[in-house]
């Protein structure tokens, strides 16, 4: 029921109360009726006794976590862990490189400030020396800056805070699988579209490094004129090349969304 | 505080904590998603908050507070990270199935009700979560080491926005 509250009378406590309460058992029925409760407490005994997670299916990505806040790393390895195989836990740039050059995984969470270097600089290496080892990101709400910067260092998925453990979860598998969900957020931040779809792009390499070059620029928030002096082309043709960036992440997205 | 561990009691084991769980288990979760959790992630938060307190189960005094303690700092620590904002309605769709929880259908009165409280700013939504699951303010106040005045001022507030929002539900009994 939608809420229409122009009009209708405020409840009063008596019917806020008896509305709550009411509520509250419809939604423990509801919610109960979509879990298992048997296979959760048998997770829960199982792992008291030594036993792994169990495996939602096989072949779950790797994932590797970096982050540097001490209390939240943990907790977030054991949420990502609940979904994938999390393969290593980073705290430095420096132990994140160590644990990809032994072992890489498929995903890489990254995040973007760490003590001994900082996460953009990191996933350029790690894309450079291994392009099958994909990163994710996240960055400040709308950041068309951190959004840009992340793609020209190599980064493939990427959210925009605010954003839950789901979207993040959703975005890991989606990375996983070969997807390019970065281009969603691109054509949120560039263009004035409605829709919230998430397209999907399966190149690794869609840009040239012309394009990269500019998108690099873009995103130390260099004029168009600033970029041309830097790539010795003209502004006409900088402008160009955006929308060609535009213009390949449409036709991918369109190509996938068929 | 009340919530500290007994002592002495360890060698009881878990035992009881099934029966415990599959009563409790459902509220854990809406406590999760009261809060502003996705529903994964409610799934999530509350799995590993039981599964951390099942070692040490006859320790704990209070099970259900001292669980909903636990989600509510996981699930903070995880929004420090990824915004303190509240997320909109959308992940409602994007819950993936696997893993635990499959899509939770909600009749109308739950899903307006559910997006009301999700709607209050954060310590408003906290409070509700709190207040809905039979939590007095004063016990939430020494729960979360906050004053009770802070906890009563941000009920009144809350209650107040949910009767405005929720006033198309008066009257409303079809259950």
């Amino acid at each position: 029921m939608p809420d229409h509250g122009w009009q209708q009378p405020e409840l009063n406590d008596q019917q806020l109360d008896a509305l709550l309460e009411q509520s509250q058992q419809r939604a423990r029925d509801a919610v109960a009726e979509s879990l298992d409760l048997e296979a959760g407490a048998r997770e829960i005994a199982g792992r008291a006794a030594g036993q792994r997670l169990p495996r939602y299916r096989e072949g779950k990505p790797t994932v590797l976590v970096v982050e540097d806040d001490p209390t939240l790393a943990p907790l977030l390895a054991e949420m990502i862990g609940r979904r994938f195989e999390v393969v290593g836990l980073a705290y430095r740039g420096d132990e994140a490189l160590r644990m990809v050059r032994a072992n890489p995984p498929d995903v890489i969470t990254m995040d973007l400030g760490l003590p001994d270097t900082d996460g953009l600089t990191l996933t350029r290496i790690i894309t450079q020396e291994h392009p099958s080892s994909r990163v994710v990101m996240a960055t400040a709400r709308s950041s068309h800056r951190d959004l840009l910067a992340g793609l020209a260092a190599g980064a493939v998925g990427f959210l925009s805070k605010p954003f839950s453990m789901d979207e993040l979860n959703a975005t890991i598998e989606e990375v996983a699988r070969g997807g390019f969900p970065i281009a969603a957020a691109i054509i949120a931040a560039s263009l004035p579209t409605g829709g919230h779809e998430r397209p999907v792009t399966r190149l690794n390499h869609l840009f040239t490094p012309l394009e990269k070059a500019v998108l690099r620029y873009l995103a130390e928030d260099l004029t168009v004129t600033e970029i041309a002096g830097r790539t010795k082309l003209t502004p006409g043709e900088i402008i160009e090349v955006q929308a060609l960036i535009v213009e390949k992440i449409n036709l991918r997205n369109a190509i996938e969304n068929r | 505080m009340a919530l500290s561990p007994r002592r002495g009691m360890a060698d009881d084991g878990s035992a009881g904590f099934e029966d415990w769980y599959r009563r409790e288990f459902p509220g854990l979760l809406l406590f999760a998603r009261r809060m502003g959790a996705g529903w994964q992630e409610s799934f999530d938060l509350a799995q590993e908050a039981c599964a951390k307190a099942y070692p040490r189960w006859a320790e704990i005094d209070e099970p259900r507070a001292y669980l909903r303690v636990a989600i509510r700092n996981g699930y903070f620590l995880l929004q420090r990270w990824a915004t303190e904002e509240l997320l909109g309605e959308a992940d409602l769709l994007a819950a993936p199935v696997e893993g635990g929880l499959r899509q939770v259908e909600f009749h109308d009165q739950e899903v307006v009700i559910m997006a009301a409280i999700r709607r209050l700013p954060p310590q408003q939504r906290e409070v509700m979560a709190w207040t809905v699951d039979g939590y007095r303010p004063a016990e939430i106040a020494t729960m979360l080491d906050k004053p009770a005045g802070t906890i009563r001022v941000n009920l009144h507030h809350a209650r107040a926005a949910l009767k405005r929002s929720l006033a198309g539900l008066g009257g409303d009994h079809d259950a």
